[in-house]
C-alpha cells in the first residue's frame, strides 16, 4: 500500500508539471503577432496599385507566348459585364492592390493555439483563411475559389503560406492573368512595427519563372483601422451590354503603344517576359531608349499631382489624358 | 520484514527522483557557485541565415523607375516635400559627371535597387561585405564598432542580428542547452552618408539621411531568395519614411557578374 500510494503520489507530481509546460508553450505563438490592422504603404509601384497600370504593362512579368496572347486579347470592359463585377481578386491583390490588411485568428478553445489565421476580405477581394492546424490541402478535383485554400507554418520571425485551388485571376491590374492551376507562397516578415508580403506566384500554363511581387506594409491600429469585410458588391449596368464579350483580336489591342509613348520604353519590354526581369535586359534596350525631358503625367511629388513646374501646352491636338486608359 | 525494507526503499527513491526532478531549475543554488554565461560567439558563427554568396536582382516592380532612368520632375511613389522637388527640378547629369559625382544614385538609400548583382562576403568574423557590380560599389557591415570615417556614398554601416523569440514567450524557456535559431534577420543601420539621389533622375536625400535595412532570406522550393526591406529617414527631403522591398535570386556561382562603372545617366 506504501509502496503505491508513493509511486501514484510520484506521478501526479510529474504530471501537473508537464501539463503545465504543454499548455503554456501551445498557448504562444511561435511567431511574431501579425493581427491587427496593417495600413498599405504604396511607396513602390503607387500607380499600378492606384489609378490603374498601362493596359499593355508587362514590365518584369515572366510571360511565355500563352500568358502574353492572353493578355493582350483581354479588355477590361469585360470586368464591367454583369456576370463578372463581383468576381473578387484573387489572393495576390493582397499585394498588388492599394489596400492594407485586417488580420486576425481562430483560436484553439481550450490551448489558446492559433487554428488559423484571417486576412480580411475588401469590397473586390474574398477574406483568406490561413489553416496553421497541420491539415492537409484538398484533392486535386476540389472546386477552386477566389480565396483559394491556404495553409501556414512558421519558420522563425517568416510566416509561410502556401496557397492553391484559386480561380483563374489576374497578376496585374490589366489584361494579364493567372490560370487556374496557379500556385502561390506568401511569405509574412514583421519587423517592429512593418510587415512585408512577399508573394511567389507560379503558373505552369503562362508563366516560365515565378512572379515576386512584394509589398510593405504599417501597423496602425489606431489611425487606419482596417475593415474585416467589404463593401458588399452590387452588380449594375455599367455600359457594357449583356450580349457583349468585350476582347480584342490577335493583332488588335489599340493600347500596344501607350505605355512606349507615356515613357519612351521600348514596346519589347512591354510586352514582358523573363529576361525582362534581370540587369542584362538594360543593355539590350540602352540604345533603344531615349529618356523624356521631363515627367508630363503621373509625376507624383507633394501634393500628388506632379512636382514639377507644368509642362509646355501640347504642339496642337487634344491634350494628353492625364490618366492611363 | 525483507519486504517491508524493500516496499520503503523503493518509496523513498521514487520521491526523491521526483523532487530532484521537479527541483532542476534551481540546481547549483545550494552547491558550486555557478558558472556564467559562455561568451557568445562570433557575428559569423552566430549567423542565423547565410546571406553569402551571388544574388541577382529580379525587378518585377518599379520597372521604369530601376530598369531605365525617369524623366525629370518624376517623383511617383516617393514622399518628398517642396524641397526635394526644387532640388530634383534643378538636376543635371551633365555637371554630376563633369563634377565626378556620377554615383550619386548608387549610394547606400537607393544602391538595393540598382539593377545587378550582389556578391556577399565576410571579411572577418565581425564583418560583412556586399560588393556590386553595377556601380562597383562597396558596402561594409559591422557587427562591432565602425572605424571612424568620412561621409561616403555607402556611409557607416552597423549590423545586428535579431532573432526571432523562442517557442513559448517570456517565461516559457524550457531547461537545458539553448537550440540554435532555426530564422533571424539581419539588421543594418547607415548613416555618414554623402548626399546623394533616392532616384537617378536626381531625386535627392541629404547627409542627414538614416537607412535602416532588415535582409531576410527565404528559402522557396529549394532556392533562395533575399528579400530586402529599406526604410530611408531623411527630414530634409521627406515628408515621412521612405520604404521598399527588393527582391534578389540567388545563384549558384558567379558567372553573371558584370562589373560597370557609376553613369549619370544610365
Amino acid at each position: 500500500m506504501r509502496i503505491h500510494t508513493a509511486v501514484v503520489v510520484a506521478l501526479g507530481l510529474l504530471g501537473i508539471a508537464s501539463a503545465g509546460r504543454l499548455a503554456f508553450a501551445q498557448a504562444s505563438p511561435p511567431g511574431p503577432d501579425l493581427t491587427g490592422s496593417w495600413g498599405s504603404i504604396n511607396h513602390e509601384d503607387a500607380l499600378e496599385r492606384g489609378q490603374g497600370p498601362f493596359l499593355v504593362d508587362y514590365l518584369g512579368i515572366p510571360f511565355n507566348e500563352e500568358g502574353r496572347a492572353l493578355a493582350l486579347s483581354t479588355s477590361l470592359s469585360r470586368f464591367q459585364t454583369i456576370e463578372r463585377q463581383c468576381q473578387l481578386w484573387p489572393p495576390d491583390y493582397i499585394v498588388i492592390g492599394p489596400q492594407g490588411l485586417k488580420i486576425w485568428t481562430t483560436n484553439d478553445q481550450v490551448s489558446g493555439a492559433v487554428i488559423a489565421y484571417h486576412i480580411g476580405a475588401i469590397e473586390d477581394r474574398a477574406e483568406l483563411v490561413i489553416w496553421m492546424d497541420g491539415r492537409s490541402h484538398p484533392s486535386a478535383e476540389a472546386p477552386h475559389t477566389r480565396a483559394g485554400f491556404s495553409t501556414g507554418q512558421w519558420k522563425g520571425n517568416t510566416l509561410i503560406v502556401r496557397t492553391t485551388h484559386v480561380k483563374a485571376g489576374i497578376i496585374r491590374r490589366n489584361g494579364a492573368q493567372h490560370s487556374d492551376e496557379a500556385t502561390y507562397t506568401t511569405y509574412f516578415t514583421r519587423h517592429g512595427d512593418r510587415m512585408t508580403a512577399t508573394v511567389f506566384i507560379r503558373d505552369p500554363f503562362y508563366l516560365t519563372e515565378p512572379l515576386v511581387i512584394s509589398k510593405s506594409l504599417q501597423l496602425n491600429q489606431a489611425n487606419n483601422a482596417q475593415s474585416p469585410i467589404g463593401v458588399p458588391c452590387v452588380a449594375g449596368y455599367e455600359g457594357t451590354s449583356a450580349e457583349a464579350v468585350p476582347h480584342y483580336l490577335p493583332g488588335q489591342n489599340d493600347a500596344l503603344d501607350d505605355l512606349p509613348k507615356a515613357y519612351a520604353i521600348p514596346r519589347e519590354a512591354a510586352l514582358g517576359g523573363a529576361e525582362t526581369m534581370y540587369p542584362e535586359f538594360r543593355k539590350k534596350i540602352k540604345d533603344a531608349y531615349v529618356r523624356p525631358e521631363r515627367c508630363l503625367r503621373n509625376c507624383g511629388g507633394p501634393a500628388g499631382r506632379g512636382g514639377g513646374p507644368p509642362p509646355p501646352p501640347p504642339q496642337g491636338g487634344a491634350p494628353a489624358p492625364a490618366t492611363p486608359r | 520484514m525483507h519486504g517491508w525494507c524493500w516496499k520503503t526503499g523503493l518509496s523513498a527513491l521514487v520521491g526523491v527522483v521526483s523532487l530532484v526532478w521537479l527541483s532542476a531549475p534551481l540546481a547549483g543554488q545550494g552547491g558550486a557557485p555557478p558558472q556564467g554565461p559562455p561568451p557568445p560567439p562570433p557575428p559569423r558563427a552566430a549567423a542565423p541565415i547565410d546571406l553569402t554568396g551571388y544574388w541577382v536582382s529580379v525587378v518585377t516592380e518599379d520597372w521604369r523607375y530601376r530598369m531605365v532612368t525617369p524623366p525629370k520632375g518624376d517623383f511617383q511613389n516617393i514622399p518628398v516635400n517642396a524641397e526635394a522637388v526644387k532640388v530634383a527640378n534643378a538636376w543635371d547629369p551633365a555637371a554630376d559627371e563633369k563634377a565626378g559625382d556620377q554615383c550619386k544614385s548608387y549610394g547606400a538609400p537607393s544602391i538595393m535597387r540598382v539593377p545587378g548583382r550582389l556578391h556577399i562576403t565576410w571579411v572577418d568574423d565581425n564583418t560583412l561585405q556586399i560588393e556590386t557590380d553595377a556601380g562597383q560599389q562597396k558596402r561594409v557591415f559591422h557587427f562591432r564598432a565602425a572605424p571612424a570615417a568620412q561621409p561616403s556614398w555607402q556611409g557607416t554601416s552597423t549590423a545586428s542580428w535579431e532573432l526571432p523569440a523562442r517557442a513559448g514567450g517570456a517565461g516559457g524557456q524550457a531547461p537545458g542547452p539553448v537550440p540554435p535559431p532555426v530564422n533571424g534577420t539581419l539588421k543594418v543601420v547607415t548613416t555618414n552618408l554623402r548626399p546623394g539621389y533616392l532616384r537617378k533622375n536626381g531625386v535627392p536625400y541629404s547627409e542627414k539621411t538614416t537607412v535602416t535595412e532588415h535582409f531576410d532570406v527565404v528559402d522557396d522550393m529549394n532556392t533562395p531568395w533575399l528579400i530586402v526591406e529599406s526604410v530611408v529617414d531623411d527630414a530634409t527631403y521627406l515628408q515621412q519614411p521612405y520604404v521598399r522591398s527588393t527582391q534578389f535570386r540567388k545563384e549558384a556561382d558567379g558567372k553573371g557578374w558584370d562589373p560597370s562603372p557609376c553613369s549619370s545617366t544610365w
